[in-house]
């Protein structure tokens, strides 16, 4: 027991902590134990060659690069390459490393935009002008009918996506449509027939034995006379 | 420079997924179609070397699935579309027509009927197109102006004696097209349409469009003027270079004085023409031979 205390004790004294009291009682017990005491001055020589070596300040990510390291030991590569990927970290680089990735992420995206180009998925800019929308209305007129769409080449002929309604329940069937210019081609689809749109300006056979109305918005000119 | 790198990945990745759409699209036909993926597989290529969007491939592929085409049609129906990317032609249009097709539950060989014909049809148009523009790449927009055209009725003569010079600008070629088709379709005969309309495309007239030309003769109409008149005398106001909103106000002008709707009285210049000119001096004051 009295082993323990004074092992205990060792490290206060060393520090400097100890109360007079304390200090005396310690001084008293390690006098009476020569092993103690070996221990004791071997615990001081060590303690003052470890002052001695030379002091470093930790880097600023330490603990997390401790914590990282520690985490990586049972988490999945895709969950550290997540945490490497989102967490804030302090780069240094000099100018030419820099200039070098800012060349190779331009090129990266030059040849990728290229590619993506080529394979049609992606439209080409527009470079000459902010094509104008135009607000189209079509209208229906039919107290019969129960459901009445609009498709056309605007919708890649969709024949149940556009609805038009009837909000005054008098069988005027309505839809306003933004449209690019363009020449289009459309017939409403009636409670599951096809039909013609009776009010067009111009219409023309579709191959397959009807009539498609034809709508050319912004191609021509706007002169009225 | 890791981070760089990162960033290099995931744009090279997003690339090559771009690329592997297409060999996605192909293992999807050839699922679609087990018993001649060969040719499938090859139309699909092919198509995609023509230049045939990836989406649109998509589409039709899921359409044709969704109507049940037959292996042989799809083939056919892509091979347009692939001739059509091979010769320059505007592939809207034929995509377009397929998707007409399969959503009016049309029968797959009518399509391909319908297709074969509008292949012929705009590669007439690109041929007339080049040849009165004088370009060895006609304008896309008026090669779809030209064979709409050709399918509103307009046969490749009355187009051919349309443009029958070379140099035009493509826009006013695409306009006059369209403006012959309407004439035709409010009741003129292709001859008289060629006429005006040629004389407007002469004059300049068709550089914006042929809609204030084709109205003029559609109020004309409305006044009560029969086609020959209109005809002969839209050609004389035309060639004499009088503003298309002066031959508006001459019309409107003539029939309040003259009256003698479809005869020589109402609307025009020239005394001897018209047979009363002190009656109409509007126009023949202001535009005086």
């Amino acid at each position: 027991m009295k082993s323990d205390w004074l092992n205990e004790q060792m490290l206060a004294a060393i520090d400097g902590t100890l109360s007079g009291t304390e200090q005396r009682r310690f001084d008293q017990a390690l006098a009476d134990d020569p092993a103690a005491q070996a221990r004791f001055e071997a615990l001081c020589a060590l303690t003052e060659r470890m002052r001695e070596l030379p002091t470093r300040d930790e880097p600023l990510d330490f603990t997390d690069g401790v914590m990282a390291r520690v985490s990586d030991i049972r988490r999945p590569w895709w969950v550290r390459l997540w945490i490497y990927l989102t967490r804030a970290h302090e780069v240094r680089v000099n100018l030419l490393g820099a200039l070098a990735a800012a060349a190779a992420v331009v090129a990266s995206v030059a040849v990728g935009v290229q590619l993506l180009r080529q394979e049609g998925t992606m439209p080409a800019p527009i470079t000459a002008e902010v094509q104008k929308e135009y607000l189209m209305r079509f209208s229906y007129n039919d107290p019969q009918a129960t459901q009445v769409y609009v498709a056309g080449s605007f919708n890649d002929w969709r024949k149940q996506q556009i609805q038009l309604t009837d909000s005054a329940g008098k069988g005027v069937w309505i839809g306003v449509l933004p449209l690019k210019p363009g020449i289009y081609e459309y017939m409403f689809y009636v409670d599951g027939h096809w039909v013609m749109d009776e009010h067009a300006q111009r219409y023309k056979d579709d191959g397959f034995g009807r009539k498609n109305a034809i709508l050319e918005l912004g191609t021509g000119d706007d002169l009225s006379i | 420079m890791v981070r760089a790198a990162c960033l290099l990945l995931c744009i090279c990745a997003t690339a090559v997924g771009a690329a592997d759409n297409d060999a996605s699209i192909r293992d999807s036909a050839v699922r679609q179609y087990p018993d001649q993926a060969a040719a499938v597989s090859e139309t699909v290529q092919r198509a995609d070397q023509a230049g045939v969007p990836a989406d649109t491939l998509t589409r039709i592929l899921s359409r044709s699935s969704q109507a049940g085409v037959p292996a042989s049609d799809f083939i056919h129906i892509l091979n347009n579309l692939s001739q059509a990317g091979e010769t320059g032609l505007p592939l809207a249009p034929f995509s377009e027509k397929v998707m007409e097709g399969l959503a009016k539950e049309v029968a797959p060989a009518l399509i391909v009927q319908v297709l074969d014909k509008k292949l012929a049809t705009y590669r007439e148009a690109q041929r007339i197109v080049a040849e009165s523009t004088a370009q060895a790449k006609p304008d896309a927009r008026a090669v779809v102006a030209v064979a709409l055209s050709f399918e509103r009725g307009i046969s490749p003569q009355g187009m051919q004696a349309l443009l029958t010079e070379q140099g035009y600008e493509p826009a006013p070629v695409g306009h006059a097209a369209q403006a012959l088709a309407d004439l035709v379709s409010m009741g003129f005969n292709e001859g008289e349409g060629v006429a005006i309309v040629r004389a407007g495309l002469d004059a300049g007239y068709l550089q914006k469009g042929g809609a204030t030309l084709t109205q003029i003769v559609a109020q004309a109409q409305k006044l009560g003027f029969g086609n020959d008149a209109i005809a002969q005398r839209m050609v004389t106001a035309l060639n004499r270079g009088t503003p298309m909103a002066e031959i508006s106000l001459e019309l409107h002008g003539g029939n309040r004085r003259g009256g003698n709707r479809g005869g020589n009285d109402g609307w025009g210049h020239g005394g001897a023409q018209s047979g009363g000119a002190g009656g109409h001096g509007n126009g023949g004051g202001r535009h005086a031979n």
